[in-house]
């Protein structure tokens, strides 16, 4: 299944891009996606992008916290959006 | 009570009269300072029916018991008074140096009554005040304004809380500026204007000293360590307050006056844009955060335009209402307003109403001299401002805010007015986070995102517990803990940030307010909790004096009847019976009127206010 990922600061630093379309087997979960962006992006920055306390993420526009955590599962055409832990208003 | 000045100024503008007051050991111990003594002088000051423009109006400005020390992020200064745009209580702040200032000065607050004959501005220095002429600094922008009076008083180091020609002419939504920060909301700077005070000028050099030096450096020392370890704070730090590419995502940055949660091309208007034009940082009085920036536009329309920010809501403003995603627009809007001296929250939401009323032709050509509202053409905004602040033409229906507009212009109109008790909303979706709506909805200064932002919804923080945005459940619970947590510090005036990184609780609070003010009950976190209620009920009484009740508890029909059409919020609607039934029910109201009960006004130490 394809998984549209959009990178805000620094994991578009890390990843070099704003937007990536990731290929995940059916069935993946959250962690699963995170595991293959740190394994393709992470080494050498202590694997970042898996470290979600300093991030948030939100799949379809829902926090993952919110709907199982890493353990949240995904699905065809999902939109992960990936960005710093952040305030404003 | 060493951080204190035990001083507050009253000025009587009409006879030039000045008399200092201390503080009523009562209301020190029962609202501890800031947004409790605002609250209390105003609940017992301003009469009900009084007229916010006339003579016996009071505009209260107050620091807090940690403005001047050494504690970070309490630099603000609030300003209270009877809106002139709701009619009812209202609290604005400003952070940056003239809080601190007026501390250095001698001074907790000043209390402005009367009406002077001739503009004036107040000259506070080292303890000692008087009014001074300002009829050659009426009709200039606040820079300008800022620039003369340093001159005039031969010292740039002076701080000044000012007006623009918006307050002059009487714009109901003219904020008071202070450098290029903004205490935006609700129309202080009208009824400053009304006042015919120009400005409050200070300086002062006497350093506040904490009661309790060691236990205060502790805390301070907690706090710092805090701001270092919170990755919140130190990515809050880089970016500022932009955050339109999140709530883009989470499908609610309201879009065409609300009908749209998610804006065509949000991208070019997200933080990384933003942080590609700045040109330096900018920060308030002890504060190691500096989120403030200072942006210029480089190329296309705008090019040469500067503003201090545009901030997340002024970026809203001047985008989502037009549906135009223009980053030069934003920061150029945001320059013009600040010197023109209006909040950019509801100038931005005022011309998105006549946008509206354009498109369905309640409003033509006609009305707006020739100008043609159209969704996608924002090349009219910056004509309009200009026009609202001198109410001119078009701009002087708009000037009133979109309720009294609507009022005007009738035909329906009001239907699109997106306010609530008079004010206009901020840029978030109440369908999308409901928690976030309901303090929109109940805030007792009409629809203001900072008297208990639902950092829950928003930004997913599990603190003190996890929801999902779109449910519905414990909402009401939720509402008050975030609206008393926030009238709880803001005693201190703290900047409305540093809660939302979880950076100040209150048992941190407790201490520096403890430490520095050497009442020890202060570190009773228990305590400092009821007093967050009590404020917030206290605020309540004045609206209910005022004749405000369950009706003004309320939403534009559009939240509960039209489904967000798309978007990750798509078919929300905001289910305001519940929410708000949820709520009194939290707050120990009644559930029909929406007025504190007896019980609970007595639990909070407020019987002085039953049956008034």
């Amino acid at each position: 299944m394809k998984i549209e990922v959009l990178l805000f600061g620094r994991p578009r630093e890390i990843v070099g891009a704003s937007r990536k379309i990731v290929s995940l087997e059916k069935g993946s979960k959250l962690d699963d996606l995170l595991d293959l962006l740190a394994r393709k992006y992470g080494a050498g920055v202590s694997n970042e992008l898996k470290r979600t306390d300093t991030l948030i993420v939100m799949i379809n526009g829902r926090h993952f916290g919110t709907i199982g955590g890493v353990e949240a599962p995904l699905n065809d055409k999902d939109t992960v959006a990936i960005m710093p832990a952040v305030v404003g208003g | 009570m060493a951080s204190f000045r035990d001083r507050i100024l009253r000025v009587n503008l009409s006879d030039s009269t000045f008399s200092e007051d201390s503080f009523d050991d009562k209301m020190l111990h029962d609202f501890i300072g800031g947004r409790g003594f605002g609250a209390k002088l105003l609940y017992d000051d301003m009469k009900p029916g009084t007229d916010p423009l006339g003579e016996n109006s009071e505009l209260v400005f107050l620091t807090g018991p940690l403005s001047g020390t050494r504690a970070q992020s309490f630099s603000r200064m609030k300003i209270f008074f009877k809106s002139p745009l709701t009619g009812g209580y209202f609290k604005t702040a400003a952070g940056g140096f003239w809080g601190p200032e007026l501390k250095f000065a001698g001074l907790d607050g000043v209390i402005v009554t009367g009406m002077a004959e001739k503009p004036v501005y107040l000259w506070i220095h080292d303890g000692k005040y008087e009014l001074r002429d300002a009829g050659y600094l009426w009709g200039l922008d606040c820079d300008d304004t800022h620039a003369l009076v340093r001159d005039e008083l031969h010292d740039p180091l002076v701080r000044l809380a000012c007006i623009g020609p918006a307050g002059e002419h009487g714009v109901r939504y003219a904020g008071v500026f202070t450098d290029r920060r903004a205490a935006g909301r609700g129309g202080a700077g009208m009824v400053m204007g009304a006042k015919k005070l120009k400005a409050i000028a200070c300086r002062g050099k006497e350093p506040v000293e904490p009661a309790n030096k060691e236990a205060f450096a502790a805390a301070v020392k907690e706090q710092l360590a805090g701001y270092r370890a919170n990755p919140t704070c130190v990515n809050f730090s880089k970016t500022g307050t932009q955050i339109a590419e999140f709530t883009n995502i989470l499908g609610m940055y309201p879009t065409r006056n609300f009908r749209q949660g998610v804006l065509p091309k949000w991208q070019e208007i997200e933080g990384d844009a933003y942080t590609k034009l700045r040109v330096r940082k900018e920060g308030c009085h002890v504060c190691s955060v500096h989120c403030g920036n200072l942006t210029r536009v480089y190329t296309g329309t705008y090019a040469g335009a500067w503003s201090e920010g545009p901030e997340y809501e002024t970026t809203w403003a001047f985008t989502g209402p037009m549906s135009k995603a223009d980053i030069g627009l934003t920061i150029a809007a945001d320059k013009l307003c600040d010197d023109l001296g209006m909040d950019t929250i509801s100038t931005g939401s005022s011309i998105g109403f006549a946008y509206e009323l354009f498109e369905k032709g309640i409003i033509t050509r006609e009305d707006t001299g020739g100008m043609a509202l159209r969704y996608g053409d924002n090349r009219h905004v910056m004509e309009l401002i200009r026009q609202i602040a001198y109410r001119q033409g078009f701009g002087d229906v708009l000037a009133d805010g979109t309720k009294e507009a609507a009022r005007r212009i009738g035909k329906g109109a009001i239907e699109y007015a997106i306010q609530v008790k008079g004010l206009e909303l901020p840029a978030y979706d109440p369908r999308g986070a409901k928690a976030h709506g309901l303090n929109f909805v109940t805030s007792n200064i009409g629809d203001d995102h900072n008297s208990g932002y639902a950092t829950q919804e928003v930004f997913g923080a599990p603190v003190p517990f996890a929801v999902d945005r779109f449910d519905i459940a414990r909402k009401g619970e939720l509402t008050k803990w975030n609206q008393d947590l926030t009238a709880m510090l803001e005693t201190g005036i703290v900047c409305s940030f540093v809660p939302s990184w979880g950076a100040l609780a209150d048992d941190l609070y407790g201490k520096l307010v403890s430490s520095a003010t050497g009442i020890s009950e202060f570190a009773d976190t228990a305590y400092l909790w009821k007093v967050g209620e009590r404020i917030f009920n206290l605020e309540r009484m004045f609206n209910v004096r005022e004749g405000f009740g369950r009706k003004d508890d309320a939403l534009p029909r559009r939240f509960s009847t039209e489904p967000l059409p798309d978007g990750p919020a798509k078919g929300q609607v905001f289910e305001e019976d519940a929410l708000v039934k949820d709520y009194y029910q939290a707050r120990g109201w009644n559930a029909r009127t929406g007025v504190p009960t007896e019980a609970k006004l007595k639990e909070l130490g407020l019987s002085f206010a039953i049956g008034k």
